[in-house]
């Protein structure tokens, strides 16, 4: 028997006698649930969706815009068509976009006016082409205007990156990885207007999509899961 | 570990079920202890790099690619995490520690998996003594069943650099073994002379 064959049986005799210890079994299943709770515990503070739909609806709102006539007149000088899109807003939905452009402002810094002018053409074009959720089917979208709100949904998510305190996607992938994670999330996004669903009212459930439609869900979903992590554990190991 | 089992806990995994994760790590407890066993000879180290292996594997199991076999992409996030330990200063003075807490507990439920290798196998036993870097090829080559091209991928070194470690290692363990085998063949005749 040569030298090889003998290393290779001495493996194979040997590996079976090590049995996986029960510390490894108990670490293993703390370590889960301490990931599970932590995982719970990153939610992100500025969601696209979420915070566009407020905007907006926030931009119409006579009341509103008398308790913020800062915010109103930069806001509402742009949009007035949107009355016509949105019936009813309150004053605590009105009190949290203003905590949140005044946070965002700190955060932002002098990249704030930026990121205001990127969220005013957001809205332009959620309330010329979304559904009442404020969610765009872009299968259905001119060409044009397709690749001009991709390219705005490029432009703007480092700022929500920055906004949620991660490191900027746009910095961390390569040219191609951006533009699969940006075609994601505009995937999910007409998956999501075609079904009626508003992701407003929560995490969306695949029961609630047609089920021609879930395994795209499932894939968009994934791919874009998958940069969160990324940029969650890059800021971990910062 | 079956690929198609794995495919299908990880698309589970992905859906945010739980459950997923507790099976696959029951699908490839086993296989990860060993080889990071193989690799740390110490057993309280082992586990932790093993139990560090599956908060990774949590953490990052989204970024695998499917084309290319799970067990691969396991395999070199416990031959990185290894890598780590192994450049970790602290652990040894942590690990001379818990050296010292076990003996004073002397615990006999527990096993230190390869130090009392020598009485079982002689081959294994010269295996361990062979330096990290020798063993890894070793390991990955006669344990893993790895071509050269792809213990090269996995430790991201030259190919050139894996056979040479490869070659050294193999030449050594024969020496090793031809030396062992010469002094069994001698003493025997000893005894035979004495007996005789």
């Amino acid at each position: 028997m040569n030298i090889e064959s003998h290393i290779r049986k001495s493996f194979q005799r040997y590996a079976p006698s090590l049995d996986v210890p029960a510390e490894l079994d108990t670490k293993v299943a703390k370590g889960l649930r301490r990931q599970r709770s932590r995982g719970r515990r990153v939610v992100r503070k500025f969601q696209r969706v979420v915070f566009i739909a407020l905007l907006s609806a926030c931009a119409v709102t006579a009341t509103a815009a008398a308790a913020s006539p800062e915010f109103a007149d930069r806001i509402y000088g742009s949009f007035e068509e949107i009355k016509k899109n949105v019936a009813t807003m309150t004053i605590q939905q009105y009190q949290k976009v203003g905590m949140k452009f005044a946070g965002a402002q700190k955060t932002l810094g002098e990249d704030y006016p930026v990121f205001e002018k990127l969220s005013k053409q957001m809205v332009a074009y959620k309330v010329e082409y979304a559904n009442k959720h404020w969610q765009v089917d872009f299968s259905v979208l001119p060409p044009d205007t397709y690749a001009a709100l991709k390219q705005l949904y490029g432009d703007i998510q480092p700022y929500f990156d920055r906004l949620n305190d991660l490191p900027a996607a746009r910095d961390v992938l390569t040219p191609e990885e951006y533009e699969i994670y940006i075609s994601a999330q505009v995937q999910r996004e007409t998956i999501m207007s075609k079904a009626g669903v508003n992701p407003s009212d929560g995490p969306v459930q695949l029961k609630q999509l047609p089920k021609e439609l879930r395994s795209e869900y499932k894939k968009a979903k994934s791919t874009i899961l998958g940069v969160e992590e990324r940029l969650i554990q890059m800021k971990d190991q910062k | 570990m079956k690929e198609v089992n794995v495919q299908a806990l990880l698309t589970r995994m992905a859906d945010g079920d739980d459950r997923a994760f507790e099976e696959l790590y029951m699908e490839t407890r086993h296989d990860v202890y060993r080889m990071v066993a193989f690799l740390i000879p110490d057993s309280h180290d082992a586990v932790e790099v093993a139990n560090e292996v599956y908060v990774q594997l949590w953490k990052s199991f989204r970024t695998y690619d499917g084309n290319r076999p799970f067990h691969f992409w396991l395999h070199g996030i416990v031959v990185r995490l290894v890598n780590n330990h192994r450049r970790s200063l602290w652990r040894h003075f942590r690990r001379h520690d818990m050296l010292k807490q076990t003996l004073r507990t002397s615990d006999p439920q527990h096993h230190e998996p390869m130090n009392d290798v020598e009485t079982r196998d002689e081959m294994m036993y010269q295996v361990m003594k062979l330096s990290k870097k020798l063993r890894t090829v070793v390991v990955l080559r006669c344990y893993q069943d790895y071509s050269l091209e792809e213990i090269a991928d996995l430790l991201n070194i030259p190919v050139g650099t894996v056979k040479s470690r490869y070659h050294a290692a193999i030449t050594k363990l024969r020496t090793t073994w031809n030396h062992i085998s010469d002094e069994k063949v001698e003493s025997s005749h000893e005894y035979r002379i004495t007996h005789s």
